[in-house]
């Protein structure tokens, strides 16, 4: 098991170069840029724009930028900001925690909700809980998350008023736990009824499989009562393409969700990565993305090792 | 698959979400990118005129107050953008200037009328009192004597010397020094006196040093584009700063020790960072901010009807207009200004266009007639000259086309020595303002015999520079259509989009934003002239002559002023608009009647 993850951990290395060789020429092969921030402003004149295109680096060969960037990026900078002149990991530093506090409690929310419906939706076949939760889980999976968000702005901000349409807190006011909470309903509820209604349907799809097996049956025979079976017997083993799931929607906790994080006013990651994307704002994007990317290779290994974990039989050399 | 899947569907969504904000900054911005100024830019703020009254101009009277003015309170304004820093010299962006409008000072400011008036100078200097010289190229500002930095320190002479010494550090990434490097010495003649001694004459010169830096809070060095103050800026304003929490809040409170007596009446305002102007909007909706800055026309009617809510809507600098390429739309010749446009070089074409346009249906129509209809490319201001409306007549134009030899073919489209009157139309794609001003004036032109066949792109394409192959830079489309404005000092706007040396060509790498390649030696002239005499008023006389040209050229066919709006609760009183600056100009004079 140690070499298999050593062994994977030197094939992401040169996984991650590649991918933001990729980015990078994708990014700078895209109209705009960094000087069309400028192009507006009579008062900047040509002679100030090749100064500040020269300031910038913006004047090398791209390749020649990748490789400084790529460069100080191994001596632990990650450059600074085209637009707002500050580093770009402080940057990401300020928003990390909003976006984290954001999708774990969407992620336990999920799951909340996630677990007990597939289940009995799996158990209780074809009864009236079962078909509701899967046509709710159909149609929820069909909407898109901004209009789910900006129905629920509409009717329990605008209409009713009993909660507020954006941000993390009310402003000008002592924070409050009960304040903070209030903040979190809306985007949360749009998140939470997104992904859950797609874990429910894997949890169901998995468990249908696993308890028509054999030894299911057996663990009936035995006198055991429903629960015990479905708990001991079935859920292990219906739990392994959750875990995938799971396990590859991980990155989000820390990439956020660009659409709720603006529908919300939430000042987190898919905000950061908009503003910047917007602005073309070439070290913080590479930023995200690096940081996205290493996530996404990291998690992939984590399910792979949980899977070892859950089903005995796979082995990994 | 899950991830796959879910990430599909975020990114799907993404691209919905993400066209509307950008079609919203195209509609306001015009010439802009997404950082968009749609105002003169803080560089380049006032002018003289007359000798107005120094200092305790800085506010009119409130428009329509309900009793005296009442002290105290919080008020909340939603910005759909965050300002990248507080450094004045460091960006460009219009809200940066909206936030620094609260906090920080400069010497000389425009009032709604379009005038200079004094801020932290004494006096607006003039060849009259003396403050300039009559070669217009020394100019002496004397400073009030009884402001105060933030942190108590007095402001001085000294701030503007080394305000000046920030601006021409080489190491500071700077956004502009158009005036600046004109300047031959600043020098610090006693605390309250400093004299500005230019190489060659600079016309705007009362736009420079609209925003001063504190010396004493950068501890000696003019480098800083790493300062911590771009961040925590110390100011002379009517608000200090008190913090700002990235991506959602930026917050100012009162000045005791601010120079204007009596003011500021507000104990806070908190400037609340918003994803976008829908998300303002329902927050102003639902109470949780008080203003929204930055509205667009389309959302007008969003209040309508509303007992709680104002729309406030004038007409602003930016005039949304026709740009005709005069030169050849494609092949090897593409843009050059040698060669000749096949249908609008011909003069007799461009003025049917005009004519053939009934612009004030698209005011009333589709601006809720709050707008006023475009005449000239500086809408109002001390430079403006008096241009009368153009007329629609489509029967003249008719027979102008006719004149001149354009013939309706079987089609009724028109057509001359083998050159049809087919030509394309560009805009920014998604802006439904200007989609539906689209379907207007195509199907008017079409009454005349002229075929328009929209083909719209993304502002970023449409708006783009040489580098990035922009249809408008290289002069490879028929007609345009976007906003631009100048500042309250024409000179830099005119100069760039009218003089025949601005034409974007392999030459100069594509500098300058004559994008119609317009050559007319009397209107170079004219601009040269209005740019280099110290006198404003034959100044202004030159502008007139040049402005005269530019409408009767019809390069550009001016529609409509764009308006500024902005939506705020009721109870919000004091504010005054000022085309010339943004919201908040006159933040010292806001206050809260609840």
């Amino acid at each position: 098991m140690g070499t298999y993850i050593a062994r994977r951990v030197a094939q992401a290395l040169p996984l991650l170069v590649l991918m933001t060789m990729v980015v990078y020429a994708l990014l700078r092969a895209t109209p705009g840029g960094p000087m069309s921030m400028y192009e507006a402003d009579p008062t900047v004149t040509a002679e100030d724009l090749a100064r500040l295109r020269a300031h910038m680096g913006l004047d090398q060969p791209v390749p020649v930028q990748y490789a400084r960037w790529l460069g100080s990026l191994a001596t632990g900078d990650w450059g600074w900001s085209l637009v707002t002149k500050r580093p770009v990991l402080e940057m990401i530093g300020e928003r990390l925690p909003n976006t984290i506090l954001l999708m774990t409690v969407t992620f336990a929310v999920t799951l909340a909700i996630a677990i007990p419906v597939g289940t009995i939706s799996a158990i209780r076949q074809y009864s009236w809980f079962d078909h509701a939760a899967t046509s709710l889980a159909f149609a929820g999976n069909s909407l898109p998350t901004f209009w789910i968000g900006l129905m629920l702005i509409m009717i329990f901000a605008v209409g009713l008023r009993w909660l507020p349409a954006g941000g993390m807190y009310t402003l000008g006011e002592p924070s409050s736990l009960g304040d903070r909470l209030r903040y979190l309903i809306l985007p949360v509820a749009t998140l939470a009824l997104f992904d859950a209604t797609h874990y429910v349907r894997y949890l169901r799809a998995a468990l249908l499989d696993v308890i028509r097996q054999d030894y299911v049956r057996v663990a009936y025979a035995k006198g055991l009562d429903e629960a015990t079976v479905v708990r001991r017997h079935a859920f292990r083993n219906a739990a392994i393409p959750l875990v995938t799931a799971i396990a590859l929607d991980l990155p989000q906790l820390f990439s956020g969700a660009l659409i709720t994080e603006t529908i919300f006013a939430w000042p987190g990651m898919g905000r950061l990565f908009w503003e910047a994307a917007s602005r073309v704002d070439y070290p913080v994007l590479m930023g995200i993305f690096t940081v996205a990317s290493s996530l996404v290779i990291a998690c992939n290994l984590l399910a792979d090792i949980v899977y070892a974990w859950l089903d005995p039989r796979i082995r990994y050399r | 698959m899950t991830t796959k899947r879910t990430y599909w569907h975020r990114l799907v969504g993404l691209a919905a979400v993400a066209g509307a904000p950008a079609a919203f900054i195209a509609a306001c911005g015009g010439d802009a990118a997404p950082a968009s100024p749609t105002k003169a830019p803080e560089a380049q703020k006032p002018e003289p005129t007359k000798a107005p009254a120094p200092a305790a101009t800085t506010a009119p009277a409130p428009a329509a107050p309900a009793g005296a003015p009442k002290t105290g309170g919080t008020i909340k304004i939603a910005i759909y953008q965050e300002p990248a820093n507080l450094n004045p010299f460091l960006n460009t962006q219009t809200v940066g200037s909206v936030v620094r409008n609260a906090i920080l000072g400069g010497l000389i400011r425009p009032n709604p009328k379009g005038e200079y008036v004094a801020d932290l100078a004494a006096e607006v200097p003039s060849t009259q009192n003396g403050g300039v010289s009559a070669d217009g190229k020394t100019v002496t500002i004397k400073l009030r004597k009884d402001v105060k930095w933030h942190d108590g320190k007095p402001f001085t002479a000294a701030d503007i010397k080394f305000t000046y010494g920030v601006i021409m550090d080489p190491t500071n990434p700077v956004t502009s020094r158009t005036g600046y490097r004109d300047l031959e010495s600043v020098t610090v003649k006693d605390d309250w006196t400093v004299e500005l001694k230019f190489k060659t004459f600079y016309a705007p010169f009362l736009t420079l040093f609209g925003v001063i830096l504190p010396a004493h809070a950068f501890g000696g060095s003019t480098s800083i584009e790493k300062a911590e103050y771009n961040r925590k800026p110390i100011g002379t304003g009517p608000y200090k700063f008190v913090e700002w929490v990235s991506g959602d809040h930026i917050t100012v409170a009162r000045n005791p020790d601010f120079h204007v007596k009596g003011k500021p009446y507000l104990d806070q305002v908190i400037f609340r960072i918003t994803p976008s102007r829908e998300v303002g909007i329902a927050q102003l909706k639902t109470g949780e901010v008080d203003v929204v800055w930055n509205l667009i026309e389309a959302q007008i009617p969003e209040f309508d009807g509303s007992k709680d809510i104002d729309v406030w809507a004038h007409p602003g600098l930016g005039v949304e207009r026709l740009i005709l390429n005069l030169s050849q739309p494609s092949g090897d010749k593409a843009g050059d200004p040698a060669s000749k446009h096949p249908v609008l070089s011909d003069p007799k074409v461009r003025e049917a266009i005009e004519l053939g346009i009934n612009k004030k249906v698209i005011v009333d129509k589709l601006l809720y007639g709050k707008t006023t209809v475009g005449s000239s490319p500086i809408a109002t201001g001390w430079a403006a000259p008096k241009i009368p409306v153009s007329e629609f007549a489509p029967d003249k134009a008719k027979k102008l086309l006719d004149d001149a030899g354009w013939k309706p073919g079987s089609d009724g489209i028109r057509a001359k020595d083998g050159a049809k009157a087919t030509l394309t139309y560009q805009t920014t794609s998604g802006d439904k303002l200007r989609e539906l001003a689209q379907q207007v004036i195509q199907e008017q032109l079409k009454d005349i015999g002229i075929a328009l066949e929209i083909k719209n792109i993304p502002s970023a394409s449409l708006l783009g520079t040489w580098g990035d192959n922009a249809p408008r830079a290289k002069g490879t489309f028929d007609i345009n259509m976007w906003t631009t404005n100048p500042g309250i000092d024409p000179h830099a706007h005119l100069f760039i989009y009218y003089h025949s040396s601005q034409i974007p060509t392999e030459a100069n790498k594509g500098e300058g934003q004559n994008y119609a390649r317009l050559k007319d030696p009397d209107l170079d002239k004219a601009l040269e002239e209005a740019g280099s005499v110290p006198d404003q008023e034959k100044r202004r006389a030159a502008y007139e002559r040049a402005v005269k040209a530019i409408v009767a050229s019809r390069v550009h066919i001016f529609l409509y002023n764009r308006l500024d709006v902005d939506g705020a609760r009721k109870y919000v009183q004091g504010r005054t608009h000022n085309p010339w600056d943004n919201l908040g100009w006159d933040l010292d004079s806001w206050w809260l009647n609840k």
